[in-house]
């Protein structure tokens, strides 16, 4: 607890007898902020934005590909988590075709908003990734996906791509990466963000791992992917796999 | 689900009930008694339109042009407004893909916001992000948690800021949550988290002692409160001594009625937050009584210890 001398204090004591105005009552309230409770949007504000809105509309209005269910994030397996890691995954074994990635994993804080059904607009996927975040490979031996799989099943699931397991009392178990158990002294290569890669939402075991930045962004990836499908006619679609369970 | 009309039912019993149990300040003497209008906003995170009628939580609420009318109004009423935001600025909308914060800091500058304080967010394009976009700024940013002296913001926050009306003096500063686990280390290297607690603390001795203030506010981004002994707004509230109102952020906690907590001499401390994308304005009224004589401030200095 901070304490000054007493000096100090006694010196304070003195010179705030100067101080003119105390405390007598206070009123507190909050104010809805709402187009019929005030009406009137101040013009020039309007007019001074036109000019910004005007580009981000031309942009993010664009219809860029089509899903056949809302995604919402879910906990221990969520669509919309499947979703981005299976696109992310997708997309970089496409442009870096010489490495073989064995597993993608992402946050669920990261994932910003629900994907709607039916047409999606480019917004849609800058308000579902709005970070600038990039992808990161990292390299770690067996016993470290281990590890992370229990970093994993103690948050109660995240999402996943390439690799499935089983949460049992906050632990990982019965873990398969594309389908073959895990070999504690094998390398795999691991697909994440650099946000995750570098400690943040406190995972402190990949920190100091190898890793290689192909410098391509979540969300660039993400877009690709939707529109790789758009190129070929297909629309978004997304099911619950059981990549992660809670066990019995 | 809530739609905008019962939204604004709930919001017009509310305003009679306020205007019912409203003080009769205007029967006093004008000299004896100042009211201070404090109009708060937090974690905006770029929300300049309002949401879309079909959003299911918040349909057409919010948007930058209809708070700066609210505001306007509230200011034609009130004499002495303060305007203050508890963080997180930044992201959330294209706006800030698309043009970096520059959009939604010309805007606070045009509604005549009096003080900021920095969040997380603020940094996610990095500690230089924030700084590029610091010049569309015309009032300061305030945090006296944060190291900056080893970053391109050294010199460009404000650990405090000491408005003057009518005579009160308000003492306003700023303080930080842990960017440990939350951004990136790259986006903020060489920036030094200092424990919040404590700098308030000293802070806030400085702001009553020192400075002399009246009334002393704390934009802090710290979040309302967490189940573990991580610093938050209540856990302040609690040990501080100094501090009258703490507008927090982070959490994205609605308070429709601010809560009020008692510090460690057994005195008011309001904790304020609403919420997030600018969907509400956060707004208290401080009376403060004149006192007649110096003896009744001596009384008063001596039980803060």
């Amino acid at each position: 607890m901070y304490r000054f001398p007493i000096l100090l204090f006694l010196f304070f004591a003195i010179t705030s007898c100067r101080t003119h105005y105390t405390l007598h009552h206070t009123k507190v309230s909050s104010v809805a902020l709402d187009n019929i409770h005030e009406p009137m949007a101040d013009t020039s504000d309007v007019n001074f934005m036109l000019p910004y809105k005007n580009q981000v509309d031309a942009i993010m209005e664009k219809i860029i590909g089509e899903s056949e269910t809302a995604l919402e994030k879910n906990s221990p397996e969520g669509l919309l988590g499947n979703f981005a890691t299976d696109a992310c995954m997708q997309t970089l074994a496409n442009q870096l075709k010489d490495e073989k990635i064995d597993f993608c994993f992402l946050n669920n804080g990261g994932l910003r908003t629900p994907m709607p059904k039916g047409k999606w607009k480019m917004g849609n996927v800058f308000e579902l990734m709005p970070f600038e975040n990039e992808l990161v490979l990292v390299y770690v031996n067996g016993k470290a996906v281990i590890e992370l799989c229990d970093f994993i099943a103690a948050k109660g699931g995240m999402p996943v791509s390439g690799i499935s397991m089983e949460i049992k009392a906050g632990k990982a178990q019965n873990i398969l990466i594309k389908n073959l158990p895990i070999e504690s002294e094998k390398k795999y290569c691991i697909l994440t963000s650099d946000f995750l890669a570098n400690g943040g939402d406190k995972l402190t075991m990949l920190a100091a791992a190898e890793k290689k930045v192909p410098g391509i962004k979540v969300r660039d990836a993400i877009l690709s992917y939707i529109e790789s499908q758009t190129t070929i006619g297909k629309t978004i679609s997304v099911k619950l796999e059981g990549r992660i369970t809670n066990a019995k | 689900m809530q739609n905008r009309r019962t939204f604004l039912k709930q919001m017009t019993s509310a305003a009679a009930a306020y205007g019912m149990v409203s003080w009769p300040f205007e029967t006093f003497a004008a000299d004896e008694f100042v009211k201070i209008t404090v109009l708060h906003t937090n974690d905006v995170h770029s929300h300049i339109d309002p949401f879309p009628e079909n959003d299911p939580k918040y349909p057409g609420l919010g948007g930058v042009a209809y708070r700066h009318a609210l505001i306007n109004k509230i200011r034609e009423q009130e004499k002495n407004v303060l305007l203050l935001d508890a963080g997180d600025i930044f992201q959330g909308t294209p706006y800030f893909n698309m043009f970096g914060g520059e959009l939604e800091m010309k805007l606070m500058s045009r509604m005549q916001y009096d003080a900021g304080t920095i969040g997380n967010h603020d940094f996610d394009n990095g500690v230089e992000g924030l700084v590029k976009q610091m010049p569309h700024l015309n009032f300061p940013l305030l945090n006296t948690n944060y190291d900056v002296s080893k970053t391109l913001l050294n010199g460009k926050l404000q650990p405090y800021k000491i408005f003057e009306k009518e005579h009160v003096r308000i003492g306003v500063f700023g303080i930080g949550v842990d960017l440990n686990g939350l951004v990136d280390k790259k986006m903020w290297q060489g920036l030094v988290y200092n424990d919040p607690i404590e700098s308030a603390a000293v802070t806030s001795h400085i702001l009553k002692k020192k400075e002399k203030c009246d009334l002393i506010i704390c934009l802090s981004h710290m979040g309302f409160k967490y189940p573990d002994q991580r610093p938050s707004d209540v856990v302040l509230a609690k040990q501080s001594l100094n501090i009258d109102l703490i507008i927090g952020g982070h959490s994205h906690t609605m308070i429709e009625t601010p809560y009020e907590y008692f510090n460690r001499d057994g005195k008011s401390v309001w904790i304020a937050q609403v919420g997030w994308a600018g969907v509400r304005l956060g707004k208290i009224d401080f009376i403060l009584r004149r006192k007649q004589e110096n003896f009744d401030k001596c009384q008063y200095s001596k039980s803060v210890e």
